[in-house]
């Protein structure tokens, strides 16, 4: 698309300038030996946004690795991922929503593993709380931010995500989801939950509830606002039934793990009083 | 304003007793002026057959012996018959109100006295179903508004009742009332009233609430023209989805899993509710006791589930301990209720092999893919 007016050249030429600058300060300090934090990105075709997600990134935590996971990318965001001194983790294919979670938290080394999006620009100072509550004994710090909830009817995935956490028994959760960015877990929370059921993000988040794990809203980043509009198929976003699924599997997992009505009580109805 | 009031009420009135003789020639100005036919004669000429229809039907009725029910009564075949002759397709729900009340008020008129019944133009027969323990407050007035239906049947499920109830059901002489010493738990009255019922529609209702027989009728209509489960419209009370509680988000969160978003938080939970004879011939009627997984089974196995009426159970509610506030009993019960009724979703899902149209994968290529 032909940009005509010069406005946009002179904040390319400035905002390039400035990137220099950012690379160039963050190459001196390449991921550390044993870092504490790990910030875990995955990333498909985000060139746009990506530079701007690993430098607030890197400003998480003194001791940190940014890991991140570059699949079936066709563009630059490998390069420009790894001139600013991320650990890139190279895959030709696409791994699929969320599975990049899993991956970059299976290579991950830190004590807190902080999950961020590649096409999200959120502050470091929104994504320290989490960092924060991790290190001082949360096993799962998420994001208090539950969508928009000012409506009759919201959207299927708001929905669902309240409903998963009543469900798990924990309303005070309000729509806080390991579905949403940016979250932490502990290392221990990740041995528990299993890396690779990270890539169902409300299964983890089930595991981790009915495992005992600390699991807490800690900060919220209203990230609805920010997230890229994306081509929707048929009317519909393509996500909302990948996550819509996700929460059936959550459920499907903890009332097997519990009992069939999910460990809430029948008030003591006679069953046996109707027969077929 | 208050004058002119007073003297149309005065007119009204003295005309009433002077004109009563003679009635019979007068009858079509006073129906002009009579609420019933205010508005609608001039939109639609049917009222005004409706009630001269009734008008007739009502010459001819015999004189009320107070004995029969009311779906056998004069009022109620002759309004049948008369719609079955006369109108060939069935008119929605709304029109049909107007015919009906025309039409009783017709007969009212000429017979001379007043039937409270509502008569309906129902091709099949039709059950009311009540659930009640200790309910001596309301049980009386819930059996009144029943009886003003055409129902074959009204049978009353009294589990576990320490007051009058059952006294007070039993003087209604129609009424069937099957007892149960010891509480039964919740909605499991409605597994055993619905094996008891034996209708092409029966109704569920609650014996806590008296619910006036206009606000049941819609039920009974929309299950007679061909829906299997019609449900309390109770979206127009919700709060915004900030304010509403967890019972409410569960419903929702079920009807969105069965693809059934437009019904929002309706839910068979609620009351009232009607169902057809065709979906409880074929259900396991235990499951009536778990509202939400016959719910669940009902819109699986391709029944038609519909909002038909919206009547407010919310204000009428008698609260008592247990089902007020946050995470209350019954609530957690009603949660767990759908946790049953998702079970049984993902377990005919999984028996089916139905995947989702698109994989995590597929997804990602689609959104990011350049």
């Amino acid at each position: 698309m032909h940009k005509p007016s010069g406005r946009i050249r002179t904040t390319n030429r400035s905002r390039r300038r400035r990137s220099n600058r950012t690379v160039a300060s963050f190459l001196a300090r390449r991921t550390c030996g044993s870092p504490v934090v790990s910030v875990i990105i995955p990333a498909m075709n985000e060139e746009r946004t990506i530079g701007h997600v690993i430098r607030e990134a890197w400003k998480v935590h003194e001791s940190c690795e940014v890991i991140v996971v570059a699949n079936g990318c066709t563009d630059r965001t490998e390069e420009i991922a790894a001139a600013m001194g991320a650990r890139v983790l190279h895959y030709d294919e696409p791994l699929g929503h969320d599975a990049g979670r899993a991956v970059g938290a299976a290579a991950a080394a830190g004590r807190a593993l902080l999950f961020v999006d590649a096409d999200i620009r959120i502050g470091g100072s929104d994504l320290k709380p989490f960092v924060s509550a991790v290190l001082n004994g949360t096993d799962v710090a998420l994001n208090r931010y539950g969508g928009p909830v000012r409506l009759r009817h919201p959207h299927p995935v708001v929905l669902a995500k309240h409903t998963l956490n009543t469900f798990l028994g924990r309303p005070d959760l309000s729509g806080a989801s390991m579905t949403t960015v940016p979250h932490a877990i502990s290392r221990k929370a990740a041995d528990c939950i299993g890396t690779s059921n990270l890539s169902v993000p409300p299964l983890a988040q089930a595991i981790a509830v009915r495992s005992g794990l600390k699991v807490a809203a800690v900060h919220e980043v209203p990230v609805g606002r920010m997230n890229r509009r994306r081509g929707k198929h048929n009317g519909q976003d393509l996500l909302q039934q990948v996550v819509i699924d996700d929460h059936l599997r959550a459920m499907e997992w903890y009332i097997s793990h519990t009992d069939s009505r999910a460990g809430f009580t029948d008030l003591g109805r006679d069953r046996d009083r109707v027969g077929r | 304003m208050g004058s002119g009031t007073g003297r149309s009420a005065r007119k009204r009135r003295n005309s009433g007793r002077s004109r009563r003789p003679e009635r019979k020639h007068r009858v079509s100005t006073t129906k002009k002026r009579s609420s019933v036919y205010r508005g609608g004669t001039r939109r639609d000429p049917w009222l005004r057959r409706a009630a001269s229809a009734g008008w007739e039907a009502g010459n001819a009725a015999p004189p009320d012996s107070g004995a029969s029910a009311f779906h056998a009564s004069a009022l109620q075949q002759s309004f049948a018959e008369w719609m079955n002759e006369s109108i060939k397709e069935k008119p929605g729900y709304a029109r049909m109100k107007r015919l009906s009340e025309a039409y009783a008020q017709g007969y009212s008129d000429a017979a001379g006295r007043k039937d409270r019944g509502i008569p309906l133009p129902l091709r099949g027969s039709a059950a009311a179903v009540v659930c009640a323990s200790s309910e001596e407050d309301s049980i009386d007035a819930v059996l009144r508004e029943l009886e003003r239906l055409p129902l074959r049947q009204i049978i009353v499920v009294l589990n576990g009742c320490r007051d009058r109830s059952y006294a007070l059901a039993r003087k209604h002489r129609r009424v069937t009332v099957a007892y149960y010493p010891d509480l039964l738990g919740h909605d499991v009255g409605r597994s055993l009233g619905a094996k008891l019922a034996e209708a092409d529609i029966v109704l569920f209702c609650d014996g806590d609430m008296a619910i006036a027989a206009e606000d049941l009728a819609p039920f009974l209509y929309a299950v007679d023209a061909g829906c299997d489960v019609a449900l309390n419209d109770l979206n127009g009370f919700l709060p915004l989805f900030a304010d509403q509680d967890e019972v409410t988000r569960c419903k929702s969160f079920l009807n969105a899993v069965l693809s059934r978003g437009d019904l929002g938080a309706n839910s068979m939970t609620a009351v009232p509710h009607a169902l057809s004879g065709r979906l409880l011939r074929q259900l396991d009627l235990r499951h009536l006791s778990v509202p939400p997984k016959a719910q669940a089974i009902a819109v699986l196995e391709g029944y038609r589930v519909e909002a038909v009426h919206a009547v407010d159970v919310f204000s009428g509610n008698r609260r008592r301990a247990g089902n007020t506030g946050r995470g209350n009993s019954v609530a957690g019960m009603i949660i767990g209720d759908h946790a049953e009724a998702l079970g049984e979703v993902l377990r005919r899902r999984g028996v089916s092999g139905l995947k989702p149209p698109l994989s995590r994968k597929d997804v990602a290529m689609r959104r990011n893919a350049m």
